[in-house]
């Protein structure tokens, strides 16, 4: 399992780093006793905070955080090179590959011929979004495994991209997001 | 030196008694202790020390530049002095930041272990200005809905104060306003979409946040308890803080309901000595006994 993700799932059970599985399995119920409960008052229903949805996600990364920690198969799991490079965000990562900038103008994709269409450049449309430009390539080229970003942050730049293109067909951001949302359930561990 | 903190929102739920409590147990652990009443809306620590009339206050620091030194006054328990609120001027609730930053400076000076700062009630950005400033948080909270709810509302606000200062720092105070503007278009429907989206565009912010995030670890403690499934209560805001407001903290332990303590205060003796309130004076050894041990940050 890539220690990153590791590290995150320990966080998400807050647990320390050391902790045995069954110190795990311990903090593990005890948090779905705690988030899983209906009326319980520590939850303030009168804030954001605390919607049905941000509750179903606490618990929803508690169960997840617990499959990935308890998993035997995933603990020996030794992370290819390459996914452990796309795990990191580095901020400098379309410098450290200049080879990109010769890559021809992506025609391949929905996304790629709208920008073409638009006569914009990557550089162009990460100043126009505030996305970074890396993202917006990984976007337009789909290459899902460079986008080791909750799904929220990959919606909201899509939209964003898809936007500053004039990309206005109805149905492409919720059809996008299907495919990135299979392609990352496909790729979890469990 | 630590510096040690007492917020958390809503007022009467104890935050004064437990910086005094807290006070005195360091010191009886062989601590130089300073207390420091900064509750400017309502100082009642030389009352909780059994004092009855203290001759001079924290005021005079702020408006007569009077060193700390002196104005902390000894009181009945050994180690423990105390720099005492102002109760006879009706106007000392207007510190400014720069003040505080003042008083931190000097307080970082005195000749002591530790400093315990009883905040008072409220958000006010000044008290949580102060609540970041400290070492050692603790935010303390009573085991209903109305407590729990303030305590919420004390963190969401912490939040705010501190990503302000991190863009303030980092230069993004005027993009991240833009961003938000343009919230819809990023697909950023709440505040941790908002950090998230911030986090993926500067490395700068994304580290500045994570070392105030580092620093700021919120022990929490539940005063009060009645009943013992009430504790439960206090292990679930704990986590709560971490799952829905991204704040690390751990549950410091909680305190007994002692229903006979309110005829303890203003009998000229301190209120949460071991002879004063057993139940307060154990609950407050468990708590300290149970504090992780780590270095001390700036100074000795």
């Amino acid at each position: 399992m890539d220690p990153l993700e590791e590290r995150r799932c320990r966080r998400i059970l807050e647990v320390a780093p050391g902790a045995s599985l069954e110190e795990i399995t311990r903090a593990y119920r005890l948090l779905r006793q705690l988030h899983g409960q209906d009326t319980g008052i520590f939850a303030a229903p009168a804030m954001d905070e605390f919607s049905a949805e941000a509750r179903r996600d606490a618990l929803e990364a508690i169960e997840t955080a617990y499959a990935a920690l308890s998993a035997p198969e995933t603990r020996e799991e030794a992370p290819a090179a390459e996914d452990v490079q796309a795990a990191r965000p580095v901020p400098d990562a379309p410098a450290a590959r200049p080879a990109l900038a010769s890559v021809p103008p992506g025609a391949a994709t929905a996304l790629g011929r709208a920008r073409d269409a638009a006569g914009l450049t990557l550089d162009q449309v990460s100043a126009e979004t505030h996305v970074r430009r890396d993202y917006l390539q990984a976007l337009e080229e789909e290459r899902f495994e460079s986008l080791r970003l909750p799904t929220v942050n990959v919606r909201g730049y899509l939209t964003a991209f898809a936007g500053a293109v004039g990309l206005a067909e109805a149905g492409f951001v919720p059809a996008y997001m299907e495919k990135f949302i299979a392609w990352q359930a496909r790729h979890q561990p469990r | 030196m630590r510096i040690w903190a007492v917020g958390g929102g809503k007022g009467g739920t104890g935050k004064s008694l437990i910086a005094n409590g807290l006070a005195m147990g360091l010191a009886e652990r062989g601590g130089r202790v300073v207390l420091v009443d900064a509750d400017y809306g309502g100082p009642n620590q030389h009352t909780f020390c059994g004092m009855r009339k203290p001759a001079t206050s924290l005021a005079q620091f702020f408006e007569q530049r009077v060193p700390l030194e002196q104005l902390a006054l000894d009181t009945p328990v050994p180690g423990l002095r105390l720099i005492p609120g102002n109760v006879n001027s009706p106007d000392t609730d207007h510190v400014t930041f720069a003040q505080k930053q003042k008083l931190f400076r000097h307080l970082r000076l005195l000749p002591a272990d530790h400093v315990v700062l009883d905040l008072g009630a409220g958000t006010q950005y000044d008290t949580l200005d102060t609540f970041l400033m400290a070492d050692l948080q603790f935010g303390v909270i009573v085991p209903d809905a109305l407590s729990i709810e303030n305590f919420y509302l004390f963190l969401k606000n912490l939040k705010y104060r501190q990503l302000g200062s991190v863009l303030s720092g980092t230069g993004l105070r005027e993009p991240a306003r833009a961003i938000w503007r343009q919230r819809e278009e990023h697909g950023i429907a709440n505040a941790k979409d908002f950090v998230q989206h911030l986090r993926t565009l500067s490395a700068a912010f994304a580290e500045g946040l994570d070392r105030a995030q580092e620093r700021l670890c919120l022990h929490v403690l539940l005063n009060q308890v009645r009943d013992f499934g009430q504790v439960e209560l206090g292990l679930a805001v704990t986590s709560a803080m971490h799952k829905h407001f991204a704040i690390d903290g751990r549950f410091a332990g909680y305190l007994r309901y002692d229903k006979d303590l309110w005829q303890r205060f203003a009998q000229g003796q301190p209120a949460a000595t071991g002879a004063a309130s057993f139940t307060l004076h154990h609950g407050l050894a468990e708590v300290l006994d149970g504090m992780p041990q780590s270095p001390s940050p700036a100074g000795d």
